[in-house]
């Protein structure tokens, strides 16, 4: 064999070792969750009153929060895929920071603002967030909505936007055009984005457990009722809220993977 | 209709400066230009759709200032022709009706017209766009152009992936849209046949400026640019120098090679002047041994060489050199004159490079 087809083989076959290595990776992280956990405990568990509260709990804030992401991200996204404007790098940046922030700090300076001398005044007056649901749903937001806008500001920017002007020239409003034209365009990946940031709201823990705590049957997330299960050593109980995340990522990346698909048909 | 003065604009690294361009109502405006010329943006600029840094653009007696004029119904179908994927046929073309409140019963009828004039009618029930052919597509597009009855109508190149047929059939659909509907077309195109056979008047567009602008014959026998001549004809253009001009019989004589050319154009050339001397192919007249010479063939007589002869869809051509003229010369003739003729390979032909139809451009 010679050194160029050496070469190409190699070349060839190194990144197919690497992606053996890190699918067999994450597989095994799978397989020892679904080896460790029991079938009874893992019914009693995810059954039990306690576990369906915190599930609930869980989704309800989770949608709700990414909801509200959503009415931001929407027309945040597509305002920074249309338009060029004075500072929009910054502001860019700044919408980013959410992303790239670890959530325990974000919660951390969520906290410090509503302690604040204003935010004591909101919390007794208008609406209290700290160690209530509310507060799941705050710190939730806070940390999905700059992913809503980054995916929804790609999905806007593969619009073409000739659809726009030759629907403006045609008669349509600015509105009814994004109505009309650029939101059935979008609808996949609105969709995608929503999954998306749900998903990251479920597993959220590093901002909410800062806000509002982790009190069972109040504020228990699933990902809080890991930590609190690992902290009590209930081995088997961690394992079943583990699992329930990892078939909800399943789903959701599957379910993102199909809409995405449609999008480009 | 559409008046463009001094614009300047500039895109990245691309500039059109001075623009200067005028459309009258109810004309049939091409602009032609290779590509990069920068033809979509302006068509872009005047639309609205991109800001300019100086001069004026007015549509319709509107200024327009990076904003799309809607004070009258202006309709654009860009190269892409940009049909709602998720819209059937029908309500592709019918959009813009719905947009504007048009009634139901008016809709119909004119949703009716349109199936008619274009042959659409047994593709309106499609799903969506995506299965149409690009010759439907570009048919679709049209109509649902015209369907809000343009005053003025925005085509970016249109039948730019369109196979030949399909092109001409189109072409002639649009003359007589354009005939029947009344609507003034602004058209960019860098197809010449296509550009000649729409045209009222014609802008040659090059890396962001317009070389000239007139009627399709003006720019065909008298190009004001060599850059322009070599766009258009590409061949039949020769380096000269003028030796005599009598401006009183409205003649002169240009030296080509080691020959002496008369022409009938004296546009401001002086004695001494040097100039690229362009004849259309079509232009050069073979002359039949057995009849006697019309009054406009008496002048450069000279003996072609035929060196082959190339078929095309509308007759031949004959690649020839003329003894001291230098390069090849191109003559174009019909089918049937070719058939006449009986011109065989590597034999001469008696020529006359007309004097009214030799024009000289100052280099």
């Amino acid at each position: 064999m010679t050194g160029k087809r050496a070469q190409n083989l190699s070349f060839s076959v190194f990144p197919w070792a690497v992606l053996g290595i890190l699918t067999a990776y994450i597989s095994v992280i799978i397989l020892t969750v679904l080896l460790r956990v029991q079938g009874s405990s893992l019914r009693d568990t995810l059954l039990s009153g306690r576990a369906l509260s915190t599930i609930r709990l869980s989704a309800v804030c989770a949608t709700i929060a990414s909801l509200l992401a959503l009415l931001f991200a929407l027309p945040i996204g597509y305002l920074l895929a249309r338009k060029s404007f004075p500072g929009k790098n910054l502001v860019d940046t700044l919408l980013d920071v959410p992303i790239v922030l670890s959530p325990v700090a974000l919660g951390t300076a969520l906290l410090m603002l509503l302690g604040s001398e204003p935010g004591r005044f909101f919390e007794a007056n208008v609406v209290s967030f700290i160690f209530t649901a509310r507060g799941i749903v705050l710190a939730q937001f806070s940390i999905v909505v700059a992913l809503a806008i980054r995916t929804l500001k790609a999905v806007f920017e593969q619009i073409d936007p000739r659809y726009e002007d030759v629907a403006y020239f045609l008669g349509s409003n600015r509105w009814r055009t994004f109505l009309t034209v650029t939101l059935p365009l979008a609808r996949s990946g609105i969709l995608a984005s929503f999954i998306l940031a749900w998903a990251r709201a479920m597993g959220e823990f590093g901002a909410t457990i800062t806000v509002a705590g982790a009190v069972r049957g109040k504020t228990e997330t699933i990902p809080s009722a890991i930590y609190l299960g690992l902290a009590s050593v209930d081995i088997q109980e961690t394992l079943a809220y583990v699992l329930l995340l990892i078939v909800v990522a399943v789903t959701v990346l599957l379910a993102v993977r199909l809409f995405t698909a449609r999008a480009a048909l | 209709m559409i008046s463009v003065s001094g614009v300047r604009a500039s895109f990245g690294s691309f500039t059109l400066d001075n623009m200067n361009l005028n459309v009258r109502e109810g004309e049939h405006f091409v602009l032609l230009g290779p590509s990069g010329a920068g033809k979509t943006l302006l068509v872009e600029t005047v639309l609205g759709l991109r800001r300019y840094s100086a001069g004026k653009v007015v549509v319709a007696g509107r200024v327009v200032r990076g904003e799309p004029v809607d004070s009258v119904p202006i309709s654009y179908v860009p190269q892409d022709l940009a049909l709602f994927p998720h819209l059937s046929v029908r309500d592709n073309i019918t959009f813009g009706g719905r947009a504007r409140g048009m009634d139901k019963q008016r809709a119909s009828e004119k949703l009716e017209e349109l199936s008619d004039l274009l042959n659409i009618a047994n593709i309106l029930d499609r799903r969506g766009p995506s299965t149409l052919s690009i010759g439907e597509k570009q048919r679709v597009a049209l109509a649902r152009a015209l369907f809000i009855e343009p005053r003025i109508l925005f085509l970016d190149e249109p039948f730019s992936s369109l196979d030949y047929y399909i092109k001409r059939q189109l072409i002639e659909k649009l003359r007589e849209i354009k005939d029947n509907l009344h609507v003034t077309v602004f058209q960019v195109t860098h197809d010449h046949e296509e550009a000649f056979m729409l045209a009222d008047r014609i802008a040659v567009m090059f890396d962001g400026r317009i070389a000239q602008a007139g009627s399709p014959s003006e720019l065909q026998a008298r190009p004001a640019t060599l850059e322009v001549a070599r766009f258009l004809l590409a061949q039949n253009i020769f380096e000269g120098e003028v030796v005599e001009v009598d401006s009183g019989s409205g003649r002169a004589r240009t030296r080509v090679g080691e020959l002496l050319l008369s022409s009938t154009a004296v546009n401001g050339l002086s004695r001494g002047q040097r100039v690229s001397v362009v004849i259309r192919p079509e232009e050069i007249h073979v002359i039949r041994p057995d009849r006697p010479l019309g009054p406009k063939v008496q002048d450069n007589l000279l003996t072609a060489y035929i060196d082959s002869r190339i078929p095309t869809p509308a007759g031949y051509i004959l690649v020839t050199h003329i003894d001291g003229l230098g390069g090849p010369v191109e003559i174009r003739l019909s089918s049937c004159a070719f058939g006449d003729l009986d011109l065989e390979s590597k034999s001469t032909v008696p020529v006359s490079l007309k004097a009214e139809s030799l024009w000289l451009i100052p280099r």
